[in-house]
C-alpha cells in the first residue's frame, strides 16, 4: 500500500500554490508601521584612505534621520566583527577603504528616496593607496599589507594541506606520464533572484530584536549577532521568510544586517535595509577564485598520483563559511571518482583588494573547483596517452566492490557505482557513433568535441567529529507533532531558498508515518519556533534534516506502537508496522492507521503512557554522503568566429534514494543552467585600479531560456548505505559536474591542435584567439 | 586609461596658452558647466554634469596647475568626485612654436574609479576621447575662430 505524496512520487510542490500566484512572502514584502530605511554609502576606491568624511549636507536632505560612520560604530565596539572563518570583517571601516563598493556610512531615512538622495550628499575623501587584485603579486615581499590589524604582518592569511607530500612526490616521480596544467576558476556572483536584505525591529518594552533577514542559516546568525551585539540570545529572533535563491551567499554576515540593527537600537524605529542589483554584484560574497596548479601522474595506464597547489583569493577577509577543520572547504575531494595511490594539496588563502567571500556557491565548499580541476586533468592525461576520454575513465574508476572506499586524501566514500552512470550517459547520447562522426568531421576541418565529467561530489556536512562552524556541531534537527486528527506539522533547523522542502521533508515523514504528504505542514526559519540547527547550504539539507525526520517519524512511530496495542488490545511486541499501518503479527486484518492511533494518543491512551504524539530528533550523520553522476557534453565550434553551441547534454546522476523525481529534475535542470553560465559566461575580474569589470547584468552575463541547450536526464541509484532512507543530497551536483563536461568539450575539438585548456568562461573571443594562434581562424 | 594627442592650430603660442591655461579662457568648451570658482591662476574647481549609461549627475572637480613655464609647458593635477565616482588626471603638456603656429602634444594619465568605472566599463574609453575631441574643437574654434 503507497501512501499519497510519499517517497518517490513526483508530486508537485507545496509552495508553488504561492510563489505562482505572487504570494510569496519575502523580506522586501514585510511592512510595519513606522518603518525608516537604510541605505549605503559605498567605496569608490579599491584601498584608500578615508581621510574626512563630511555628513552635514546628508542631514539636511529632507526625510533623513541619521547617517552612521564607522567612528560611531568603533565608540560601539561593532566596526569589525568576527567572521564564520575565525576571521574579523569591517561592519564600517574607520580610516581606511580595503575594496571597491565597501560600505562606508549609512544613511536612514524616511523613505528609499530619502535615503539614496542622503547617500549622494555624503561627503567622503579618499587619499588612494596601492591596490592589489592578483593573488600572487599580494604574496611578494614588498606587497603592501592589506590588513595591518593581524598579528602575522602577512597577506597570506592561512595555508592548509592533506596528503602524503612525500609518497605523491615518489609517485610522480616513477609514474611513465605526467600531465601539469594550470586552472583559474573565477570569481563568481551567485546572482540570486533576490537580492541581500532585512528588516530589524526593537521592541522599546520587552527589548526583542526581531529581524527578518535573507539568511540561509536563523539559528547560526542569531548565535553569532548575540556573541557581537551582547543581546542575550532569547532576546533575538530571526526570521527567514521565503528567500528567493541562495546559493551560499546568504549565509554570511553583511554589514547590512548589523547596520540595521544599529539603526533600529538607535532611531527606535523598524529599519529596512534592500540591497539593489548592483550592490549586490559589486560586494556580495563571491564564489570560487582559485588559481589551481596541478600534476597527475599514471603508470601503465592507471593513474596513481596527484598533486595540487592553489590559490584562493579570499578578497580583504575571509568571509567564507566553511567547517572550521577545513579552511579550503572540501576541496580535498579532488581525488574525485580515481583511486590514487597517493595525492596531496595545499592551498594557500590569500588578501587582495577585493570584496571579500569564498562561498560555497552551490557546491559542497570548493568542490566545483575540485571537480573542475581532476575531471579536465583527467581529460589532458587521456589525450596524453591517446586514450579514449570514456575508456580511460572506466579503466580507471573505483570499482563498485570497493565501497566503503577510503580515498587518498581521508574521505570514506559510502556508495558508487560510476562504471554504471558513464555507460548509461554513453548509451544515451550514442558514444560510439558521435566518436566516428567527430573523427569524419576533424577530416573535413570541422571542430566538434565531446566532453565527459565523472563527478564525485561530497555533501551532507556533517558528522560532529569533524564537522563544526565557530564550534557549532554540524548537525540538523526535526521536531515533529501530529494532531489529534492525524494531520502534522514538522519543523526544522534548515531554511529552504527554493530547493522545495515543505514537499520532500513532508514525502519523507508520509513515508514513514503514513500520513499523505498533503496533511503535513512544514515549517523552517524562524528561530523562535523551529529546533537549533544549521541551516540550508552544501545540498546539507536532505542527508542532515531529511535524515532527522526520519528519525524523528520513527520515535513517533515508537511510541504510536503501545497506543496502537492498546486499541488492538494486544502486547506492543505483537504489533508491526506494515504497509503504512500498524498490524497484529499475522493478522493482516487487525491494523490501525497513524491517524487512528494520533486520535487516540489524545483521548485513549494506555495508562504510563504520556497523552500527545510527538518527537524531537538531532541527526549527526555518521559519514558524508557522496553523489555522483556521468555529464556528456558534445559540441560543435564555428571556426571563423569561435562561438561554441552546445549541441547536446547527458547528464546522469545518482543522489541515492530519490525522494520526488520531479523535484530532482528541477534541481538539475537548474543547476547545469548555472553550471553552463560558469563554464560559458560569468566572470568577475578587476582592473588594475581594482575597479570591477562586471558590476552590472550588461557586464556580467546571465544565461536566459534562449542561450540555455536542452538538458537531457537521466539516473541511476546507489543508495546511501547510512542514511535512513538511502538518499544523498542533489541540489549541487549539476553544478558541480557541468563546467568540466563543457570545457572537455570544447578542448577535445580542439586536442589535434595541441591545445590542452581553455580557462572558463569560454568565451568565443577566447576560442577565436586559440583557434587564430593555430592558424585555423 | 592613458591618453595622447596632439593639437595644432594656426594661432600663435602666447594666444594658445593664454586660451588653455587661463581658467576662464576655456570656460565655454566645458559642457553643462555649472559652476567655475578661480582660487587663483593656478588652482580652480569645476562642478559640471556628467552622463554615462544611466549615470547621470554632477561632477566636482579640482584642478591645479603645477610645473609651468609659460608658455612651453605645463603640467596639470585634477581630482574630481561625484556620483560613487573618482577621477584622478595628471596631464603633462607641451608647446612648440612651427611656422604654421602651434602644436600642442599632450599625455594624460586618468584613473577613473567607482561607478563610472564599473558600470560603464564598455563605453568609457570611447567617451572619454569623444569629450577630448569636442574640447579641442571647442578650443580650436576659439583661436582660430575670432
Amino acid at each position: 500500500m503507497t501512501v499519497e505524496g510519499g517517497v518517490g512520487q513526483p508530486i508537485k510542490r507545496k509552495e508553488d500554490a504561492r510563489f505562482i500566484r505572487g504570494q510569496g512572502n519575502y523580506v522586501d514584502d514585510v511592512e510595519l508601521p513606522g518603518m525608516v530605511y537604510l541605505d549605503i554609502v559605498r567605496s569608490p576606491y579599491a584601498h584608500a584612505r578615508i581621510t574626512s568624511i563630511d555628513t552635514t549636507e546628508a542631514l539636511k536632505v529632507p526625510g533623513v534621520l541619521a547617517v552612521i560612520t564607522g567612528k560611531d560604530l568603533e565608540a560601539a565596539g561593532l566596526a569589525w566583527i568576527p567572521t564564520l572563518m575565525s576571521d574579523q570583517q569591517m561592519v564600517l571601516p574607520v580610516d581606511r577603504v580595503v575594496h571597491q563598493s565597501q560600505e562606508v556610512a549609512a544613511v536612514v531615512a524616511e523613505s528609499r528616496y530619502a535615503a539614496r538622495d542622503g547617500v549622494e550628499a555624503v561627503d567622503v575623501d579618499y587619499d588612494p593607496l596601492p591596490v592589489l587584485v592578483d593573488p600572487r603579486k599580494a604574496l611578494e615581499p614588498d606587497a603592501p599589507i592589506l590588513r595591518p590589524d593581524r598579528e602575522e604582518q602577512s597577506n597570506l592569511i592561512w595555508h592548509w594541506e592533506a596528503g602524503d607530500k612525500e609518497g605523491t612526490k615518489k609517485a610522480l616521480k616513477e609514474a611513465d606520464t605526467v600531465v601539469q596544467e594550470d586552472f583559474y576558476i573565477p570569481r563568481l556572483n551567485v546572482s540570486s533572484l533576490e537580492t541581500c536584505g532585512c528588516v530589524a525591529k526593537v521592541d522599546k518594552t520587552s527589548g526583542q530584536l526581531t529581524i527578518w533577514m535573507t539568511t540561509q542559516a536563523p539559528h547560526a546568525i542569531r548565535t553569532v549577532f548575540a556573541l557581537v551585539t551582547k543581546l542575550p540570545e532569547h532576546k533575538i529572533r530571526i526570521i527567514s521568510p521565503d528567500i528567493g535563491g541562495g546559493f551560499g551567499g546568504k549565509v554570511y554576515v553583511y554589514p547590512g544586517y548589523v547596520l540595521a540593527v544599529v539603526a533600529a537600537l538607535s532611531t527606535g524605529a523598524p529599519v529596512k535595509w534592500i540591497e539593489d542589483r548592483s550592490d549586490n554584484l559589486q560586494s556580495n560574497a563571491f564564489g570560487r577564485d582559485y588559481h589551481i596548479s596541478a600534476e597527475m601522474g599514471a603508470k601503465d595506464g592507471k593513474l596513481t598520483a596527484l598533486r595540487v597547489h592553489t590559490l584562493a583569493d579570499h578578497g580583504y577577509s575571509d568571509t567564507a563559511a566553511n567547517p572550521s577543520k577545513f579552511p579550503a572547504g572540501l576541496f580535498h575531494i579532488i581525488t574525485g571518482s580515481y583511486p590514487f595511490e597517493s595525492a596531496f594539496v595545499g592551498v594557500d588563502g590569500v588578501y587582495t583588494n577585493k570584496p571579500p567571500g569564498g562561498i560555497a556557491y552551490r557546491c559542497s565548499f570548493r568542490v566545483t573547483e575540485a571537480v573542475h580541476t581532476i575531471e579536465r586533468l583527467v581529460d589532458v592525461m587521456a589525450h596524453k596517452l591517446g586514450v579514449d576520454p570514456a575508456e580511460f575513465r572506466l579503466n580507471n574508476f573505483i570499482q563498485p566492490e570497493a565501497f566503503p572506499y577510503k580515498s587518498a586524501l581521508g574521505w570514506t566514500y559510502d556508495s558508487g557505482n560510476y562504471q554504471g552512470a558513464l555507460k548509461k550517459a554513453m548509451d544515451l547520447i550514442g558514444y560510439e557513433d558521435l566518436r566516428r562522426e567527430q573523427a569524419e568531421k576533424r577530416e573535413k576541418g570541422e571542430l566538434m568535441g565531446i566532453g565527459i565529467s565523472s563527478f564525485t561530489e561530497i555533501v551532507g556536512a556533517g558528522p560532529s567529529h569533524t564537522f563544526d562552524i565557530l564550534g557549532l556541531k554540524m548537525f540538523d534537527s526535526c521536531e515533529l507533532r501530529i494532531h489529534p486528527t492525524g494531520k502534522a506539522i514538522a519543523r526544522f533547523g534548515t531554511k529552504s531558498q527554493g530547493q522545495g522542502h515543505e514537499t520532500t521533508y513532508a514525502q519523507i515523514l508520509a513515508e514513514e508515518l503514513g500520513i499523505p504528504a498533503d496533511d503535513i505542514a512544514i515549517e523552517e526559519g524562524d528561530t523562535d519556533t523551529a529546533p537549533y540547527g544549521l541551516g540550508t547550504y552544501a545540498s546539507r539539507s536532505t542527508p542532515t534534516a531529511g535524515a532527522a525526520a526520519s528519525i524523528a517519524a520513527r520515535k513517533v512511530r515508537e511510541k504510536a506502537q503501545k497506543i496502537a496495542a492498546h486499541l488492538l488490545e494486544v502486547a506492543p511486541d505483537d504489533v508491526e508496522w506494515v504497509d503504512h499501518q500498524f498490524q497484529v503479527k499475522g493478522v493482516p486484518d487487525k491494523a490501525k492507521t497513524m491517524q487512528d492511533v494520533a486520535f487516540a494518543a489524545y483521548t485513549n491512551f494506555p495508562q504510563g503512557v504520556e497523552g500527545g504524539l510527538e518527537a524531537v530528533a538531532y541527526y549527526d550523520p555518521p559519514n558524508m554522503t557522496y553523489p555522483f553522476g556521468s555529464y556528456i557534453c558534445v559540441v560543435d565550434i564555428d571556426r571563423e568566429t569561435g562561438e561554441v553551441a552546445i549541441r547536446r547534454f547527458v547528464a546522469v546522476d545518482d543522489a541515492g534514494t530519490i525522494i520526488n523525481p520531479m523535484i530532482v529534475d528541477g534541481q538539475i535542470h537548474g543547476g547545469l543552467t548555472m553550471g553552463f553560465a560558469a563554464a560559458m559566461l560569468e566572470e568577475i575580474n578587476y582592473d588594475e585600479d581594482g575597479n570591477i569589470q562586471g558590476g552590472s547584468f550588461m557586464d556580467y552575463l546571465l544565461p536566459t531560456a534562449v542561450e540555455t541547450p536542452r538538458w537531457e536526464l537521466d539516473k541511476t541509484v546507489t543508495p546511501s548505505p547510512h542514511h535512513p532512507i538511502g538518499a544523498k543530497g542533489v541540489g549541487e551536483s549539476a553544478t558541480v559536474g557541468a563546467p568540466a563536461a563543457i570545457a572537455n568539450a570544447v578542448v577535445d575539438a580542439l586536442a589535434h591542435l595541441g591545445v590542452t585548456n581553455i580557462d572558463i568562461p569560454i568565451t568565443p573571443w577566447k576560442v577565436w584567439n586559440v583557434l587564430h594562434e593555430k592558424g585555423i581562424s | 586609461m592613458k591618453f595622447e594627442g596632439t593639437f595644432a592650430t594656426h594661432a600663435g603660442i602666447e594666444k594658445v596658452w593664454a586660451t588653455f591655461f587661463d581658467p576662464h579662457g576655456m570656460e565655454p568648451c566645458v559642457p553643462d558647466l555649472e559652476l567655475l570658482e578661480v582660487f587663483d591662476p593656478m588652482h580652480h574647481r569645476l562642478v559640471f554634469k556628467v552622463g554615462l549609461s544611466f549615470i547621470k549627475g554632477t561632477f566636482d572637480v579640482d584642478v591645479r596647475m603645477l610645473d609651468t613655464a609659460m608658455p612651453t609647458h605645463a603640467r596639470v593635477k585634477a581630482h574630481g568626485k561625484g556620483q560613487g565616482s573618482g577621477v584622478d588626471v595628471d596631464a603633462t603638456i607641451d608647446l612648440d612654436e612651427t611656422a604654421e603656429g602651434t602644436e600642442m602634444h599632450w599625455r594624460a594619465d586618468v584613473h577613473i574609479v567607482g561607478k563610472l568605472a564599473n558600470v560603464g566599463t564598455r563605453l568609457l574609453e570611447s567617451t572619454v576621447e569623444k569629450r577630448l575631441n569636442e574640447f579641442f574643437a571647442c578650443g580650436r574654434a576659439r583661436l582660430e575662430g575670432e
